[in-house]
């Protein structure tokens, strides 16, 4: 029986499919919850469009994770480039030039961050932390005490033309056909399972780790560009959850966060709208934002305990 | 001869505690006086803040490096700084407590906070930084819930002006440094901690409990932290109650000091003290940066900044060495050569 269990556990059908059926089943509890309110097509319509931001966003951040690393910088360099293509918007008012900003400044910035680990041998333990606190504030320096208020006719046109999907929806393929079917991505997820044995087969972390970090910034751009659409309002409270989002996403969608071989890029996006599903259901049950940040933080240990073997001593990788 | 040696290491520990201080006041001063004609220190209020702020910082620092010094980043200890601080306020006023119960709550909030992060870290056994944030979650909500987002306020409080008194903290921040060094350098704790650092697995075999060790390092952690958040709260008026993991912020500033303390001053002097002599300098730096009128964004950028150069100063200053131990052997080679030829 015992072994059966563990066969079932182990089983990559499991960690594949035991997040779409937790999916399905959350909003078919919470529908049942509100009388039907929850599973109404127009909130339906809503939850999907909040877990755009999330979705890009972690879909790049699968890339970090599958090589064992973990970037607690995520919503912090959203956040930046964010507000730095606001501000291209806003000096020559043309989205192209908007679009072109977010992503050179998105690779531009977690190429950085990775050039500081890889090339100059800072751990990347201590780059992320110092990057998040050093990102915010540069952001606050931009913003200063105004905000940005990019106008209503633009944001709400490229809502309108569904920009985000379409966003997410390219870069989802693109993502997915670099790490599930070309060289990169089974060399990313060996990294993850045992980064000493792949740098003696031959495959050179640093530079797998830096071009990791690159697609990531890729995705940090589009999810900018999404949050610009979103919001029409750039604040230094914008993307303040992101990074704990992205993480929760991945992790909610079955991805280990040691990376290895059961990283998978549907893990984000499936994550991210378990985890607009949970707050949106919570917050119609009348459950308070304060105790929703905490069922939060709860759900997402007893996720990455169920997601790991315990080790015999202390987790001895760096973070 | 002994006596002689142990002044002398004394005297060499005196001074290198007081040069980086010195020395970044020296700069920042010429900075100042050349850019804007003002001084870094110029009153006695100057020298007040400092002293606080330093010893706030170097509180943070401490706490810090319980954990990061041996590979875990506890990103729960600013939640548990800002819950330990709100709740001991609350617990305080609720019982018509004042000034000195304040942070008396707050340490044992602090201690039981810390304790249970440690005791689910090495139940658990998740990487330190994931349970960090999930902890980071729970703990906001603390005391978010506790005063309904408002925070604790302790400006016209009765009973409170104790602890924003100066003497106060000093003995405060004086008791913290001691009870440090006791604990980081004479105790068993400390050799078990260190052996820990060192390798896991040895220490494992020669008998040491590592799993109480680390669980006692984020109990010390999260009682030096609440101390840190009481006197904070004291010298602004308040404690915000942060939501969204920003609570983190203010500690992740003081990562500066703490590796500069650790890794660099801690070579020549006591951890503990290098940990207050490098929180005293950063403290200065902020102020001379504060003559340029700088906001505390573009400040806290530039603290930021000067410490990504630290860390690929300290990660690449083995590659210096051997380029220096290199050119010393080739020219040692060429004069053997030359010396030889002419033979």
């Amino acid at each position: 029986m015992q072994s059966t269990l563990l066969k079932v556990k182990e089983s990559r059908w499991t960690s594949r499919l035991l997040s779409p059926i937790i999916l399905v089943l959350l909003i078919l509890v919470f529908a049942i919850a509100t009388g039907g309110r929850f599973s109404n097509p127009r909130n339906l319509k809503m939850i999907l469009e909040q877990a755009l931001v999330v979705g890009t966003v972690a879909t790049g951040a699968v890339f970090i994770f599958a090589t064992g690393n973990v970037n607690i910088s995520m919503g912090a360099t959203t956040a930046l480039v964010t507000t730095i293509a606001a501000k291209a918007y806003m000096a020559t008012e043309s989205v192209p030039v908007m679009f072109l900003v977010a992503l050179v400044a998105g690779v531009i910035i977690m190429g950085l961050t990775a050039l500081l680990s890889t090339w100059l041998d800072v751990r990347v333990l201590y780059v992320t932390v110092v990057m998040m606190t050093l990102l915010s504030s540069i952001q606050m320096s931009i913003l200063g005490s105004a905000n940005i208020q990019l106008p209503y006719d633009m944001t709400s046109g490229m809502g309108d033309a569904n920009v985000p999907l379409i966003l997410f929806i390219v870069f989802f393929i693109i993502a997915t056909v670099l790490f599930h079917f070309t060289a990169l991505g089974r060399k990313l997820r060996y990294i993850g399972i045992n980064d000493v044995c792949a740098e003696l087969t031959g495959f050179k972390r640093s530079r797998y780790l830096l071009i990791a970090f690159l697609v990531a910034g890729v995705g940090v751009g589009f999810g900018a560009l999404s949050t610009i659409v979103r919001n029409g309002t750039i604040t230094t409270d914008t993307c303040s959850t992101l990074n704990m989002d992205c993480m929760l996403a991945i992790v909610l969608g079955g991805m280990s966060c040691f990376g290895g071989s059961r990283s998978n890029t549907y893990s984000a996006i499936v994550g991210a709208v378990m985890v607009t599903v949970l707050n949106n259901g919570l917050l119609m049950l009348g459950v308070s934002n304060t105790i929703l940040q905490a069922v939060r933080g709860v759900v997402f240990i007893i996720l990455v305990c169920a997601s790991q073997t315990r080790p015999q001593g202390l987790p001895s990788r760096d973070g | 001869m002994k006596q002689q040696n142990k002044a002398v290491k004394l005297l060499k520990s005196v001074v290198a505690t007081v040069a980086l201080p010195l020395a970044v006041w020296a700069i920042m001063e010429v900075i100042a006086v050349v850019f804007t004609g003002s001084h870094v220190i110029s009153s006695n209020l100057d020298v007040r803040n400092l002293i606080r702020s330093a010893g706030i910082s170097a509180a943070i620092a401490f706490a810090l490096s319980m954990n990061i010094t041996s590979g875990r980043m506890d990103l729960s200890l600013g939640s548990q700084r800002v819950a330990a601080t709100i709740l001991g306020g609350v617990v305080a006023e609720a019982l018509g407590l004042g000034g000195v119960w304040v942070l008396i709550f707050a340490l044992v909030f602090g201690t039981v906070l810390g304790a249970v992060v440690g005791v689910l870290y090495v139940t658990l056994r998740i990487p330190p930084m994931v349970l960090g944030i999930g902890m980071a979650c729970i703990y906001e909500c603390f005391g978010f819930a506790a005063t309904d987002g408002v925070g604790l306020r302790l400006v016209g409080t009765e009973g409170v002006d104790l602890l924003s008194n100066m003497n106060f903290t000093i003995v405060v921040v004086l008791i913290i440094l001691v009870a440090m060094l006791i604990l980081m350098t004479y105790t068993k704790f400390s050799y078990k901690f260190r052996a820990v650092r060192g390798s896991q697995q040895i220490a494992r075999n020669s008998g040491i409990n590592i799993f109480v060790n680390v669980a006692l390092c984020y109990l010390v952690a999260g009682l030096v932290v609440s101390a840190s958040g009481v006197l904070d709260a004291a010298f602004a008026g308040s404690m915000a109650a942060s939501m969204g993991l920003t609570s983190n912020g203010s500690v992740m500033q003081n990562m500066f000091p703490m590796m500069i303390g650790c890794n660099f001053l801690s070579k020549y002097v006591n951890q503990s003290v290098g940990i207050v002599s490098a929180a005293v300098a950063v403290r200065i730096m902020t102020m001379g940066l504060n003559c340029f009128n700088m906001s505390e964004a573009m400040s806290n950028s530039i603290n930021m900044f000067l410490f990504i150069a630290y860390l690929v100063w300290q990660s690449n200053a083995w590659k210096l060495d051997r380029m220096r131990a290199d050119k010393k052997r080739i020219a040692e080679a060429k004069a053997f050569k030359a010396a030889r030829a002419a033979a």
